[in-house]
């Protein structure tokens, strides 16, 4: 073949949807022939565009009504600030009231804690931790929003040299995973308050995990910690 | 479709106009919607792995293009990276809400997993999504003869031949038309801005 034919095959050489004696023909060409190279090589770029580029799905039909509804009953943005001048002292009202009754329902779901965990070292790290001496618990409450509150309350977790890193609480059901937040610790005791998803009450299982500071998603962390909820 | 603002079509940035100033918004996100819901969507499943987290994501991506459509700057830049911005952010909150089963295997009971192990982890996912969602939009924008072809071998992974028989077109046809979508393709995303850093 000559170039030209080569080239005329080079988009379907590409995407690998020639027959393997066509594919090794090409192959053959490239190899002596820099100019047909420089084609593949431009071809290959968008090849590897693709790669990385999902298949063009269509979304389920349902959601562009769902979507359409919810701002059916949201107003255009412009709308909606007129009318909030005018539902203002009404509102103002409401926060009020609200914010009393909050108080009273944040009192009362601090109070007392629908669970406490007890966070015990993982293998790995039991010895170095126990030696330290470290203990520490998860505190479990309810919140009116439906949202679980955790005091994490960990007691010589880390010495002062673990200013590379961070911790992340989880938890666990099976293969599904929440995640609590993030936090750090400090020398001696350390006290962090974190909010769960709602979901995430039925997910017994509660690990800490470690995580360097520079790499914020590219791992999960090593698991330092873990409890069982019952 | 290449979108131009001659005759009646609107561009992405005079919809927003539309939303921001409630001349008919609903008409206008829909528009914007079936312009832009495929890309979004698929970006939702490469981010967070999952059909139903990426239906939450594309809910979300357009509630929050209706409210904050007056945030939207055009001499900023064009909608198509505002809304890549917040589709990523967005993406990025439900991932940090609800972790990403698709990355399930949290550990192994014995010890200590280090989830390292996972071949590709988020962060690496989020790099490519900027290459991905501007490949998209060129996708979008290619006609459609050669939007078809390339989906039938690139992403069905058809043969040429198999598409010749599936499509009735000649070899030859298939073939060149292959070619030329794939040089399309380059073209348009050298005309959005993608082209050398990462092509
Ligand atoms: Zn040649």
């Amino acid at each position: 073949m000559d170039c030209a034919e080569i080239r005329n095959d080079l988009g379907a050489f590409v995407v690998g949807g020639l027959e393997p004696p066509e594919s090794a023909e090409i192959r053959r060409h490239l190899k002596f022939c820099p100019a047909c190279q420089e084609e593949f090589r431009k071809l290959r770029e968008v090849k590897r565009a693709l790669d990385v580029t999902p298949q063009p799905l269509e979304p389920p039909p349902h959601l562009k009504k769902e979507i359409l509804n919810r701002i059916h009953s949201e107003s255009p943005p412009v709308r909606r600030s007129r009318r909030w001048f005018a539902l203002s002292a009404v509102a103002v009202a409401l926060v009020a009231a609200g914010a009393v009754l909050w108080a009273i329902l944040a009192q009362q779901a601090t109070n007392t804690p629908v669970a406490v965990v007890k966070l015990t070292p993982t293998p790995h790290y039991s010895s170095v931790l126990n030696e330290r001496g470290y203990w520490g618990v998860a505190k479990f409450y309810s919140s009116h929003s439906g949202n679980q509150r955790v005091e994490l309350k960990l007691n010589n977790l880390s010495n002062s040299r673990s200013k590379e890193s961070y911790y992340e609480m989880w938890l666990v059901s099976g293969k599904d995973r929440l995640s609590a937040g993030t936090f750090e610790t400090t020398p001696g005791e350390t006290d962090v308050w974190l909010n769960a998803p709602a979901e995430s009450r039925d997910y017994r299982t509660v690990l800490i995990a470690l995580k360097p500071k520079n790499e914020k998603y590219s791992s999960g962390g090593k698991i330092v910690l873990r409890g069982e909820r019952r | 479709m290449p979108r131009t603002s001659a005759s009646n079509t609107p561009t992405d940035e005079q919809l927003m106009i539309r939303i921001a100033s409630g001349k008919e918004p609903d008409a206008a996100l829909s528009t914007l919607y079936d312009r832009y819901g495929r890309t979004v969507y698929g970006s939702g499943l490469k981010l967070l792995g999952d059909r139903s987290l990426a239906e939450e994501l594309v809910q979300e991506v357009f509630l929050k293009v209706w409210r904050s459509s007056r945030s939207f700057d055009p001499s900023r830049g064009g909608f198509s990276t505002w809304l890549y911005r917040i589709t990523r952010s967005v993406a990025v909150d439900i991932h940090r809400r609800r972790g990403i089963s698709a990355l399930s295997v949290l550990y192994e009971e014995d010890n200590v997993a280090s989830i390292r192990d996972m071949t590709s982890g988020p962060q690496e996912i989020v790099d490519n999504s900027w290459l991905a969602w501007r490949v998209s939009r060129a996708l979008e924008n290619l006609d459609e003869p050669y939007r078809e072809v390339i989906e039938l071998s690139y992403f069905r992974g058809l043969s040429q031949r198999e598409i010749a028989r599936e499509t009735g077109m000649p070899l030859g046809t298939v073939k060149s038309r292959t070619l030329r979508a794939l040089k399309r393709l380059r073209q348009e995303l050298g005309v959005t801005g993608a082209s050398r850093e990462v092509l």
